[in-house]
């Protein structure tokens, strides 16, 4: 699911995105031109990324380090002066940045966007944390049930030819009665094994109860990260040039709530909810 | 009735939990199990035929939990029948506010096979004393 799914203003808010970006870049260019080269944003010497970035996950981190990789091995073409009239641009713009959030309180808000990160970031780490238990859960109980399965499927096997040499009459009195009693052995273990791997399915069973769990908190995710684009984007119109201020925007602001559920009430083992649930006389 | 004939439905948005329960009550030893999506899907199963025993999760989409314990609790029909709650949504409102709403059980996600039978042999007990 994407983020601008079921919103219907998303092909909307997109151009306009797309057109306050247009004329931002404007007004970059032009500062370009003032300076003595044009400036590339991302450094066209990068090469595209190939096999190395496709198996990387984008939660692994590893990405700048995979682009450092890939600048060691491609000879380093761009001269030390364009860095440096980067970093003066990119200082230029904080800075242009900083005091315009100042000007028109946009701060706040930006706080508050940048302040429900760490709890996007708690949760995604909750997904992460509740999938791998599920994951070693079921292959534990995986390998723990396949060698009953399997003994038991040998042992069938063995007494199943013995019985055949019997039908074929090859089997002596002796070794009938060592047949039959093992045989009797045979079934009165398989229902002891049986169970056990009836309890290995239920533990596999269980362990799926993580897909609920992380459903909600994905979408929990999801309204954050909605709320995010939001403020983002009222920021950027706020700075468009003037001809853009006549957009509509107050509808930009109103974004979803995000109900921070945070940690300290909660109730969150059976035990202090049962504790609960028994103070209030239930 | 025998308490293993109880009719059960049970309801969460996400089958991959109503599988679990209903696959839980089973090794219980009850298979009279029904399933609902969501409260309106919930109510209407009550309404059209009988049933002994409720076991809802609260996030839900058109009609959540509580708004169904709610519902069933203003039913003069339905007001009789033992809801068990089973939910993620774990803070002390949630559980004060479906306990004030007459919740019978409440059970915190994730969950045991051992917590779900004790909490419903419990309400099993004291519907019979």
């Amino acid at each position: 699911m994407t983020i601008n799914s079921g919103n219907p203003n998303s092909e909307e808010l997109e151009a306009l995105f797309d057109s306050v970006v247009a004329a931002n870049q404007e007004a970059e260019a032009q500062v370009r031109r003032e300076s003595t080269v044009a400036t590339p944003v991302a450094p066209d010497y990068l090469p595209a990324s190939k096999g190395e970035d496709v198996d990387q996950s984008p939660l692994s981190g590893n990405h700048a380090e995979n682009k450092e990789q890939i600048r060691s091995i491609s000879p380093p073409v761009a001269p030390a002066k364009y860095s440096s009239d980067m970093i003066d641009q990119i200082g230029h713009m904080t800075r242009k940045l900083h005091e315009a959030l100042r000007e028109l309180g946009l701060n706040k808000e930006i706080e508050k966007v940048a302040a429900s990160i760490p709890d996007a970031r708690d949760r995604l780490n909750y997904v992460a944390t509740l999938t791998q238990q599920s994951a070693e859960r079921v292959l534990n109980a995986t390998e723990a049930a396949q060698p009953l399965v399997e003994n038991m499927e040998v042992e069938a096997h063995r007494l199943s030819r013995q019985w055949q040499m019997m039908f074929d009459k090859k089997l002596d009195v002796e070794q009938f009665k060592k047949l039959a009693s093992q045989t009797h052995t045979f079934l009165q273990d398989v229902p002891k094994q049986t169970k056990a791997t009836h309890a290995y399915l239920m533990e596999i069973m269980m362990a799926q109860d993580f897909q609920d769990m992380t459903g909600q908190v994905i979408k929990k995710i999801t309204e954050i990260t909605e709320n995010m684009e939001q403020q983002l984007l009222a920021l950027l119109l706020e700075n468009a040039p003037d001809k853009m201020k006549s957009m509509p925007s107050s509808e930009l602001l109103s974004g979803p709530s995000i109900t921070s559920d945070g940690n300290k009430d909660m109730a969150s083992n059976q035990q202090r909810v049962d504790d609960l649930l028994e103070s209030l006389g239930f | 009735m025998e308490i293993q004939d109880t009719r059960f439905l049970v309801v969460d948005d996400f089958s991959t939990m109503r599988r679990i329960l209903r696959n839980l009550l089973k090794e219980l030893g009850f298979v009279n199990v029904q399933e609902a999506a969501d409260g309106v899907v919930a109510l209407e199963k009550l309404k059209a035929e009988p049933f002994d025993f409720v076991i809802s999760d609260w996030n839900m989409p058109n009609m959540n939990g509580i708004e169904l314990l709610q519902a069933i609790r203003a039913d003069v029909m339905l007001r009789h029948l033992p809801v068990l709650m089973v939910t993620a949504e774990a803070k002390r409102e949630n559980v004060i506010m479906a306990a004030e709403a007459g919740a019978n059980g409440f059970v915190v996600k994730p969950f045991t096979a051992a917590t779900l039978d004790e909490k419903l042999m419990r309400i099993f007990k004291n519907l019979h004393d």
